[in-house]
This record gives C-alpha cells, sequence and structure tokens, in this order.
C-alpha cells in the first residue's frame, strides 16, 4: 500500500466527505475527523517504527509522472507527484499526525459551524502533511499554499473578535513570503536537468533502472558541454537533483559556474535569501514574526495548537530541505546573518514574552524565541546543531500545543486571558496547575525533558561551530534565562499566592476528562523525548550526515 | 550484586519515591512519609553496601545514552572515594532530616507533596554526586534547580515563598549560563564532557583557555553555592520549611558547588585559583557580617552558610574544602534541626508572633535542654574551638592556605582575612546563642511553661548530629587535624593530609575564636537594630528593572514600529491600488470616455448632415461615390 499517499490523501477524501453529507449528520463530523486523524497518526506510527534507522536515503519513495510537456527547442517539462520520506521529514510527519490527533480532540469545543470546521480541518491536515512529505519542489509548492486557504477561514471564521484582520495578517504576510519562494522555484526550474528523464530523451537508456553510474556521469559531462540538443533536456522540480551541482545548466542562472548576478549580487546568493526570507516569515523570525502573536490570539485553540505545533515547522523544515540543500554555498556566505537573526529572535521573543499579560500572547512570542535556536543550530552548519534545530522543532511541536491547549482551558471557561486576571489558581485548580507547572518547566529547558536537548545542542553546534563567533552562543544562552524569567513570572503571578480571580470565580472548574486526555500524551511525549533523545537522532542523524557533506570540499 | 546494578539501585530508589508520592498522593500522606522515610535508610544501606563492595580506587562505569553522528553521549558513573563519602552524606543526612519531618510537618495537608520533593531532590543530588560527566551533571544539576525552587515554595499560598523560590531559580540559572558555556568550551577543547579524563593532565590546551574553561565552570559553584555576587537567594530561601533549609541550603545542594570544584579541580590555572580564593573571602566576610545583624534565627544560620561556602572555597576544591564540606553538613544541619526545633516549640506554644524572630525568644535553655546542648555542641563545631569537627577541618583549610602562600604571597593576606573570618563566626554565634537561650523569654505571647521539647523524632535526628560534630569522630586526637581517618578515606594512596602541620594556625585560629566568643558574650544583651542594606535593591535596580523596562520598551516597538512598518507597508499597497483604480478609472477609462467622447462630437457634427430632408441625403451620397470614384480612380496605376 502506498502509505505514504494514504497519510495526504485519507483526510483530504474525508474532508470532501464531510463537506457533501448533509448537516443532519453534524454531531458525526468530529467523529470523522477524530477517527480519520487517529489513522493518520497510526500511519505515522508505523511508518516510524518501520524506517529504516541506518538509512540515510529517502525512503518510502513513490513517484509518478504526473504532468509532461514537451515544449519544443524549450526542452521538457516534467513535474512529478514524488513523495518520500528521510530523517529530515520523519520527524515533522510524525509531529503531524499526534498533534493533528490532538487538534482534533480540542475541536470537539467548537459549536459552530461544524461541518465547514472539520472540512476544512482535515483539509489542513491533508495539505501538511503533504509539504512535509513532497520531494518535488512544485508539488511542495502546491501544498505549501494550499495549507493557507484552510487556515484563512479557520481563523477567520471561528477566531475572537478581530479575526478578520489577524486571518488576513497571516494570509497576506505568507502569501508575500511563498512569492519569493515561487521566484526561485521558477529560476531553479530553467537550471536544472534531470539526467535520468534527459538519458531517456535523448537515447541512452529505455528505462530509468538502466541508468548504471558511468552512464550517469556521462549525461552530467554532456550537460556541463551543452551537448545535448535542447529539445531532448529535460527540467525538473525534483529536490534530491536540485541539491547535485552537476544538474545545473553551465549557462543557467542558479547554476554553479554561470556566475550570474543579479542587481550585482550573485544570483544563487539572492536566491538564498529568497527562500530564507520566504520560510523565515514562517518559522517566524524577527523582524518578520509580526503575524504570529495576532494570529495565535484570535485563532480558537485548536488552530493555534496546530499553527504553533506544525505550521511554524514548515519555515525550519524549509532551511534545511529547500535553501541550504540547494544553496550550501548560500548558507555558508550568509551563516552569520542567519544565526544574526536566530539570536535576535531568542532575545527579542524572550523580552517581549516577558512584557506580555496576554498569556496566550506571551506562549506565542515565546515560541518566536524557541524557533530563534532552530535558526541558530542550522545556522551553526555543525552535525550536532542542525539535528537539535530539528529535535528542538519536534519538541516545540509537543510543547507548544500543551501550552495553547492549557490556555485554552482557561479561557474556554473564563473567557479572560490576561494574566493579571488571576491568582493562585493552584488553589482552585491542582491538576490544571500541575500540568502548566510540567509545561511551563519543560519550555524553560529543564533537562529530563525534551526542550533541553533541542536548546543545549543547538547552543553547542553554535558554540563549536567554526562559521559563527562565540558570542552568538553566549548570547542565545542569556535567553535561556529571559525564558526562565517569563515563565516562572507567569506562574507565581497566576497560579501562586491567594487565590483571586477577576470574574466568574464559579466557572472555574479543574481539568475534565477530554482535556486530561489531550494532555496526558504530550506530557508524557516531552518527558520520554527528553530522557531517550536518541528516539529522534537515530532517526535524523544519517540523513544529517549525508546532509553535511555538502560543505565538505 | 554488581556494582552497576547497586549504582543504579543507590540513583532509582529515591526517584521510585518521587513516583511513590505523585500516584499515591493526598490520600495517602502518611503513607507517602512512611515509605520515603524506609527508601532513604534502604539506600543508606546500598551506599554502605557500596563502599564495602567497591574496589578502592576510583571506577567508571559508562553507558551509551545516545548519540548525535558519531558522537556518543555518554552517561557514565564515577565511582572514587569521594563519591563514596558523598553517597553516604547525602543518604544519611536526608534520612534523619526525613525522620524530623515526620514530627514537624505532622499537621501539613500535603505531605505526599512535601516527601515527594525531598525524594525528587535526593535523586537529583545522587544523580550529580554519581556522574563522571559534565553534560550529566549539569541535568541534575537542574533537576536539584527544581527540587529546590519546589521545596522553597511549598508553602504556595504564602507570596513570600513564591517570590523566594522564583528568585532562587532564576539566580541559580544565571550562573548556570557560565557553567553551560564552560560545558561547551571544556567540549570544545577536549571533545568530551567526561571529566575522568583530567587526571592525565596537560592536554595541551593553551593556558588562557583552560583558565576561562576553568572560570566559566567556577560559574556554576557561585550559583548554587551562593557565593558573592550571587549569593542573595540564599537567605531568602529560608522561606522554605526548615528541615528544606538543613537538608538543601545548608548540607548538601548549596555544597554541590564545592563538590563541582573538586571534581574539575584539576584543570584549575593558578588564575582560576586565585579568582576563586578572591570570591570565597569576600564572600566569607560578607556572609559572617550580615549573620551579626539578622533578627531571624533561621537568616542567622543562612549567612551563616553563605560564610562557611566561602571558607570552603578557600580550600580550592582540594581534600581540605572537601573536608569542612563533611563536618560543615553535620554541625549546619544540626543546627537548622535545632532551629526547626525551637520554632516548632515555640508554634506549638502560641500564635499571632514570629516564631524565627529572636527578639521574641531567650531564657529557651530552661524550656529546651535538650536542643540547646545541640544547638551549643553544633554552635561550637562552627565556630571552630578545640575538640569538635569544625576545628579539625577549619585547620585543615588555613594549613593549606598557608601552604599556598609558600608558592604566593598573595595568599597570606586570604589566611589573614580567614583568621578574620573565624572571628566574626565565634562572634555572631555566640550571640545568637545567648538571645535564643541566654536570659529570660521575651515574648508576651506565649507562656512560657507551654514550651516543652518534641518526640523524639525530632531529638533523634538532633542528638545523631551533634554526636556528629564532635571532634573525636574523626580524629583519635582531636587536637591534630592532620591525625583524621578523613585523609585515608579520601585519598587511599597516601592516607595523609597534604599540609604540613603547623600548630601555629591551631593556636593563631583558637585564640581568634575565643576573642570572637568574649566579644559576643559581651554584647550580647544588645540587639543590634541596625540593619545593612542587601544587594537586593542593587540588584533590582541594576538588573530587574532595566530587564523589566527594555522589555516594555521592546514590546511597544514591536507594536509601534515593526508593526506600524508592516503595516504602512500593506497600507502603501492599498494607496497604491488606489491610485492605480483612480488611473485606471480616470486615465485609461478616460482615454475611452475620450475616443467615445470625441466619437459622440464628431457623431452630433455628422448628425447635423443628416437633417431629414430627402434631397440632402441624395446629395451628400453624390457628393460621397463622387469622392469615391474619384479616390478609386486615382489609385489606378497605369
Amino acid at each position: 500500500m502506498p502509505i505514504l499517499s494514504f497519510l495526504i490523501f485519507l483526510p483530504v477524501l474525508a474532508s470532501i466527505l464531510v463537506a457533501v453529507l448533509p448537516d443532519s449528520y453534524k454531531s458525526q463530523f468530529r467523529w470523522i475527523a477524530l477517527i480519520v486523524t487517529g489513522l493518520q497518526l497510526a500511519g505515522c506510527i508505523w511508518v516510524f517504527t518501520n524506517f529504516d534507522r541506518q538509512s540515510s536515503d529517502i525512503q518510502f519513495l513513490e513517484q509518478q509522472d504526473w504532468i509532461t510537456l514537451s515544449l519544443g527547442s524549450l526542452g521538457t517539462v516534467s513535474i512529478d507527484y514524488l513523495i518520500g520520506l528521510d530523517g529530515v521529514s520523519m520527524p515533522m510527519a510524525l509531529l503531524t499526525g499526534l498533534v493533528m490527533f490532538i487538534g482534533s480532540i480540542s475541536s470537539f469545543e467548537i459549536k459552530q459551524k461544524e461541518k465547514a470546521y472539520f472540512s476544512l480541518y482535515l483539509l489542513l491536515s491533508g495539505s501538511v502533511m503533504g509539504c512535509f512529505l513532497a520531494l518535488d519542489f512544485f508539488l511542495f509548492y502546491l501544498f505549501f499554499e494550499f495549507m493557507l486557504l484552510p487556515m484563512y477561514f479557520l481563523i477567520g471564521l471561528w477566531g475572537g473578535p478581530r479575526r478578520e484582520y489577524a486571518s488576513l495578517k497571516f494570509f497576506i504576510y505568507t502569501l508575500f513570503g511563498s512569492i519569493f519562494i515561487l521566484i526561485v522555484m521558477i529560476g531553479l526550474y530553467f537550471s536544472v536537468i534531470d539526467p535520468y528523464e534527459t538519458a531517456i530523451h535523448a537515447g541512452f537508456i529505455d528505462v530509468k533502472s538502466q541508468m548504471t553510474p558511468e552512464i550517469f556521469g556521462q549525461i552530467q559531462e554532456l550537460i556541463k558541454e551543452l551537448k545535448i540538443a535542447p529539445e531532448h533536456m529535460v527540467h525538473t522540480f525534483d529536490m534530491r537533483l536540485m541539491t547535485d551541482s552537476g544538474n545545473f545548466l553551465p549557462q543557467s542562472l542558479l547554476s554553479y559556474v554561470s556566475g550570474s548576478t543579479l542587481f550585482s549580487v550573485p544570483a544563487r546568493y539572492l536566491a538564498f535569501i529568497f527562500l530564507m526570507i520566504g520560510f523565515a516569515i514562517k518559522l517566524p523570525a524577527v523582524p518578520v514574526h509580526t503575524w504570529l502573536p495576532d494570529a495565535h490570539v484570535e485563532a480558537p485553540t485548536p488552530v493555534s495548537v496546530v499553527l504553533a505545533g506544525i505550521l511554524l515547522k514548515i519555515g525550519g523544515y524549509g532551511f534545511i530541505r529547500i535553501a541550504y540543500s540547494i544553496f550550501p554555498d548560500g548558507a555558508e556566505n550568509f551563516a552569520v546573518w542567519i544565526a544574526a537573526f536566530g539570536v535576535l529572535s531568542i532575545i527579542y521573543g524572550a523580552y517581549n514574552a516577558l512584557a506580555m499579560n496576554d498569556l496566550k500572547k506571551m506562549i506565542a512570542y515565546s515560541s518566536v524565541s524557541h524557533m530563534g535556536f532552530v535558526m541558530l543550530g542550522i545556522a551553526s552548519l555543525t552535525s550536532e546543531g542542525i539535528n537539535a534545530a530539528l529535535y528542538q522543532m519536534f519538541s516545540h511541536g509537543i510543547l507548544s500545543s500543551m501550552l495553547f491547549l492549557l490556555v485554552g482551558v482557561l479561557y474556554d471557561r473564563v473567557h479572560d486571558r490576561r494574566i493579571d486576571s488571576y491568582r493562585g489558581l493552584a488553589v482552585k485548580m491542582p491538576v490544571f496547575t500541575a500540568f502548566v507547572a510540567i509545561a511551563f518547566f519543560a519550555s524553560l529547558g529543564l533537562p529530563a525533558f525534551s526542550g533541553f536537548i533541542g536548546e543545549f545542542f543547538s547552543l553547542m553546534g553554535a558554540f563549536n561551530s567554526s562559521f559563527l563567533p562565540k558570542i552568538f552562543a553566549v548570547l542565545g544562552a542569556f535567553g535561556i534565562v529571559l525564558g526562565a524569567g517569563y515563565f516562572l513570572w507567569a506562574l507565581q503571578k497566576m497560579f501562586f499566592g491567594k487565590f483571586w480571580v477577576r470574574e466568574h470565580e464559579e466557572l472555574l472548574t479543574d481539568l475534565n476528562f477530554r482535556e486530561k486526555i489531550m494532555l496526558t500524551p504530550l506530557a508524557i511525549l516531552a518527558f520520554v523525548f527528553g530522557i531517550l533523545p536518541h528516539l529522534l537522532f537515530d532517526i535524523t542523524s544519517p540523513t544529517i550526515s549525508e546532509f553535511m557533506k555538502l560543505w565538505i570540499k | 550484586m554488581n556494582l552497576a546494578t547497586l549504582i543504579w539501585l543507590i540513583l532509582l530508589t529515591p526517584l521510585s519515591g518521587f513516583i511513590l508520592s505523585v500516584v499515591l498522593g493526598r490520600n495517602y500522606n502518611q503513607l507517602v512519609a512512611n515509605l520515603t522515610t524506609f527508601l532513604s535508610l534502604l539506600n543508606l544501606l546500598f551506599s554502605f553496601w557500596l563502599w564495602k563492595e567497591s574496589p578502592s580506587g576510583s571506577t567508571s562505569l559508562i553507558f551509551n545514552w545516545f548519540s548525535i553522528q558519531q558522537q556518543a553521549v555518554q552517561f557514565g558513573f564515577l565511582i572514587n572515594p569521594l563519591t563514596q563519602m558523598m553517597l553516604l552524606l547525602v543518604n544519611f543526612i536526608a534520612l534523619l532530616v526525613q525522620l524530623f519531618s515526620m514530627e514537624y510537618m505532622a499537621e501539613e495537608p500535603a505531605k505526599y507533596r512535601y516527601f515527594g520533593f525531598l525524594s525528587l531532590f535526593v535523586f537529583s543530588m545522587l544523580g550529580i554526586v554519581l556522574t563522571n560527566n559534565l553534560f550529566v551533571m549539569y541535568c541534575f544539576w537542574e533537576l536539584v534547580g527544581l527540587s529546590s525552587y519546589l521545596l522553597i515554595g511549598f508553602w504556595y499560598r504564602k507570596p513570600e515563598a513564591v517570590e523566594a523560590s522564583k528568585k532562587a531559580f532564576l539566580v541559580n540559572r544565571v550562573g548556570d549560563i557560565g557553567f553551560l558555556l564552560g560545558i561547551f568550551l571544556f567540549f570544545y577543547q577536549f571533545g568530551t564532557t567526561d571529566f575522568t579524563i583530567l587526571k592525565d593532565a596537560d592536554n595541551g590546551v593553551s593556558a588562557p583557555m583552560l583558565t576561562l574553561t576553568g572560570l566559566l565552570l567556577f560559574c556554576g559553584c557561585i550559583g548554587k553555592s551562593a557565593q558573592f555576587p550571587l549569593h542573595t537567594w540564599l537567605p531568602d530561601a529560608m522561606e522554605g520549611p526548615t528541615p528544606v533549609s538543613a537538608l538543601i541550603h545548608a548540607a548538601t545542594m548549596v555544597a554541590a558547588g564545592i563538590f563541582l570544584l573538586a571534581r574539575v579541580q584539576p584543570i584549575f590555572t593558578a588564575d582560576v585559583n586565585l579568582t576563586i580564593a578572591v570570591i570565597g573571602t569576600i564572600t566569607m566576610l560578607l556572609g559572617a557580617i550580615y549573620a551579626i545583624f539578622q533578627t531571624d534565627i533561621k537568616k542567622v544560620l543562612a549567612y551563616s552558610t553563605i560564610s562557611q561556602l566561602g571558607l570552603m572555597l578557600l580550600g580550592l576544591g582540594t581534600e581540605a574544602s572537601v573536608f569542612h564540606l563533611l563536618t560543615h553538613a553535620f554541625f549546619k544541619a544540626g543546627l537548622f534541626l535545632s532551629a526547626g526545633s525551637i520554632i516548632h516549640a515555640l508554634h506549638h506554644a502560641g500564635h499571632g508572633f514570629d516564631a524565627q524572630d529572636m527578639r521574641l525568644m531567650g531564657g529557651l535553655r530552661k524550656h529546651l535542654p535538650f536542643t540547646f546542648v545541640c544547638y551549643l555542641i553544633c554552635s561550637m563545631a562552627l565556630a571552630g574551638l578545640p575538640l569538635f569537627s569544625g576545628f579539625l577541618s577549619k585547620d585543615a583549610i588555613l594549613m593549606h592556605l598557608l601552604e599556598k602562600a609558600g608558592e604566593s604571597r598573595i595568599y597570606f593576606i586570604f589566611l589573614g582575612l580567614a583568621f578574620l573570618g573565624v572571628g566574626l563566626t565565634a562572634f555572631y554565634m555566640t550571640r545568637q546563642i545567648w538571645m535564643i537561650f541566654g536570659g529570660t523569654l521575651r515574648n508576651d505571647h506565649i507562656a512560657s511553661e507551654n514550651i516543652h521539647e518534641s518526640s523524639l523524632k525530632v531529638k533523634l535526628p538532633l542528638g545523631i548530629l551533634s554526636v556528629l560534630s564532635i571532634g573525636f569522630v574523626f580524629s583519635v586526637n582531636p587536637l591534630s587535624a592532620g591525625d583524621s581517618w578523613f585523609w585515608h578515606f579520601i585519598s587511599p594512596e597516601t592516607g595523609l593530609m597534604k599540609h604540613e602541620e603547623n600548630h601555629w594556625i591551631a593556636i593563631g585560629s583558637v585564640t581568634l575564636a575565643t576573642i570572637g566568643i568574649a566579644a559576643g558574650y559581651l554584647s550580647g544583651k544588645r540587639v543590634f537594630s541596625y540593619q545593612i542594606p542587601t544587594f537586593d535593591p542593587i540588584y533590582n535596580r541594576v538588573l530587574v528593572i532595566p530587564t523589566l523596562g527594555l522589555s516594555v520598551l521592546l514590546q511597544k516597538f514591536d507594536k509601534e514600529v515593526f508593526d506600524k512598518v508592516i503595516d504602512v507597508f500593506v497600507k502603501g499597497h492599498v494607496v497604491a491600488a488606489h491610485m492605480i483604480a483612480w488611473f485606471d478609472r480616470f486615465f485609461v477609462d478616460g482615454l475611452a470616455n475620450l475616443s467615445a467622447f470625441i466619437a459622440g462630437r464628431i457623431g452630433s457634427i455628422t448628425r447635423s448632415f443628416q437633417g431629414g430632408k430627402l434631397q440632402m441625403y441624395v446629395v451628400w451620397a453624390l457628393v460621397g461615390l463622387m469622392s469615391l470614384i474619384f479616390f478609386v480612380i486615382s489609385q489606378i496605376e497605369v
């Protein structure tokens, strides 16, 4: 069974099913969503357990010719339906399955326009999964854009009072970023040749399986010398082929050797910067982060969970999968800048979180701060740094989901998220307080929880990096103190001391069964991944060590 | 049982205590208390067993924890005499404190939480003690910080306690940043975080780098051992329950910094040693001076702990430091538990006053004779009087300093100041004993006959700790530090104190202690109302307020600038869109309109040609036809 297609299209089909079912099935939609995301999670776990931990190759590969268009002397367009998993996408896919499932439990709270909500939610689930699995740039871009639509409506229709503003802001930001990605994608398309298809078109081989290393080298040599007739050239969006400098047409805009410049900047550097801007908006990095607090504050709880838990990770994933893989030269050249923005995000996000009176905003800014560690780790160009960046993304997915669910608990009861509206909640809601304490301590990087591993090793990577000055690691470490500051401060103000609430004291009850069901697994996972880091490192390491070879000359 | 199993048992027994408390919960309060105390006893026995079983010298057991690429991160144990000593010490004091707590916390409704947190603390502390690796040590180091946070803030309804717990955690984190960076630098140079490699010194690392590494690691010690300038959290930490103060904030956790120094001491260069000595001296004097002016019984002891930790630093992490760590753990835990006994007794005698305020005490020797004797013995040990344990270890440190002074003259200054510290210690302790036990009761809220000793659960730990503060326990000749069995224990190879005995040191320190006692006795009846300003307001003004201010500023910046810029950018587009729309309407459309208009005008002009008169039509038709014919003809080229 094509398991990965199942992961993507099961929710999409379910989404259509929910959309066409009559409204009389209204009460069943949440169960459909729960079951479908549950199946998706089960599929992810199956893939996770069957993933070959020794291999750095793409696994569970599915390839289908999708669009092939002959353009005569302009060559042939080839867009493939190409999905697969390696050590970079595996943790993200698992995270997607997990967070989507938890989010669908949380969605039981949704009490209006259920049909549209669950249909969009399932659509989102499929397109996010597709985004992490796609290996064809065009396909990736398609899923990437497709995510925007359900997200826009989920915030815009079920959000808080300023939902239209927030959803539009989110939409414009991401769309703005994706234009940069689109430009680079088109540039890459014109620059990269698929040697396999080209060999077939030029008559060297009949099917791809006949390809031998000799023929491959021969083809690349011919491409380099421009000895293949243009009509035999097959252009491709295959990202695996884009990492090989031998597949670039020598005179093309983005080839290593052409030395072409745009606005007197080398074109490859410019393309790298474009990609980084596009993905940094998604991450988000300071200074393009201002959509995040607004989107979070207005989004309903499950959408916040999905947004923080998964969507932000597409930014970091895009860094590694696309920007760094295809433009290693740019990555090396701009390492200091990227790390600087990472450190800026860490410190700036933490300071902003410290000033927030809205609990949800505080957590949103803490996300900015935590994603800064991801940027710093990636920028270090060390294996521990990049592994840790992936770890940090996975860990943040778990922890931020937990944090937003916890805010949701309070908001659902009293509709007030202000920190100064509560005091001494521990007296009235001890179980809730225990979960908050776990989530807060895990988020501030306490050892034995997953966040620590990510932060520690990304800082260590930054410290050991030969590309970065040591001061970045020092400043990043300073962010850890600030992190402890805002979390403990919130804990002190809201949960300890004498009990007092601004209003609706009678509505404050401790966690109900459904909430415990959502929070307990997340707490356990944060703990498990804190003491058993090899669960993820074993998966990411082989791929990253292969990836690191891009910088060995 | 093999060694590894035994070590794992020692490490995991307290953890199982914590898990039990979480699982059993509030309904089994007493059961949890009994079980965790029993587990502590069991763990003490395990530690004894380990001590008997394990080969002499040091043993390392290493397990792979996980690996990133080829870089394996290991989880290893290092068993050497220092480890053995700490295992026994931590487990032993934990057991006594738990026993004491059964009575002290008897009326507490959330006992399970208290005993669970204590177990969590013991687990984390044993982790620090057992590991051979800085990375793993850092993990447990933070967990110790967590358990300290949880225990200081145990009474979470009390705002002061919550504030103190937060402060303790944050101040410790500041020191831990240095520790963290020290670990990075250590790894950067040695390619591992295993500190047992340090024995084969001379790794070809440059001296400045080693100095920097040493200083950064020392930052961890400054935080955890409450050294200047990060000492301010410890006095506040007294908001926690008193047995917790005895275990964590006197005997064990704060000693973790000294333990760290002892572990990584081989990499310390002369510059690092000098820095440690300077910080230690400042802290020792500062703590002693602050202790003089306190009126809260526990705060005196807290500042005294800070001061004594400073003295341990003066031993520069050598065996002398460790010796003082050991003796101090007993007598300071004894003092804290005695203070707990006093507070407990006063609490039960009446309400409506601060049971920790020494100004409301006095004359307690008659009502609490047992506690008085224990307090006296432990105080004499603290003051370093002959025949008591503190005398031996203090002399060891002073002799170490004298030996150091042979290498570098500047250590004479430290030696001199250490003597001063000895005098001050004797001074404030005499005053404290006088205030608590001397004279008559100065408290109107309670009748003195209501004050009585607590049960055996309180008395037994006090008694044991007092006995262990007597010099004979450590040396058959309690006047000579060099004769102690401690040296055989800690370094079996040589079995000797590394420093020359010097009787002048002993005589000098005793003289100063005596002067201190005399001065303390003479001034004992006067309560100093003077309060020396603490560092807190300064830190508040220099660090906390600017940090919060900056955060508010950055938040405004975020809202007013970043968001506005984006807003303007987007609005710019909207304006541009409107302009284009205008252009479209007036210019593009205008062109179309213009052409339509022109066409209209032309139409109306030509309309006049069509007057509706048939004759005119015919005329115009003719004219038109003629013109056409002319045109066509003119085009024909012959």
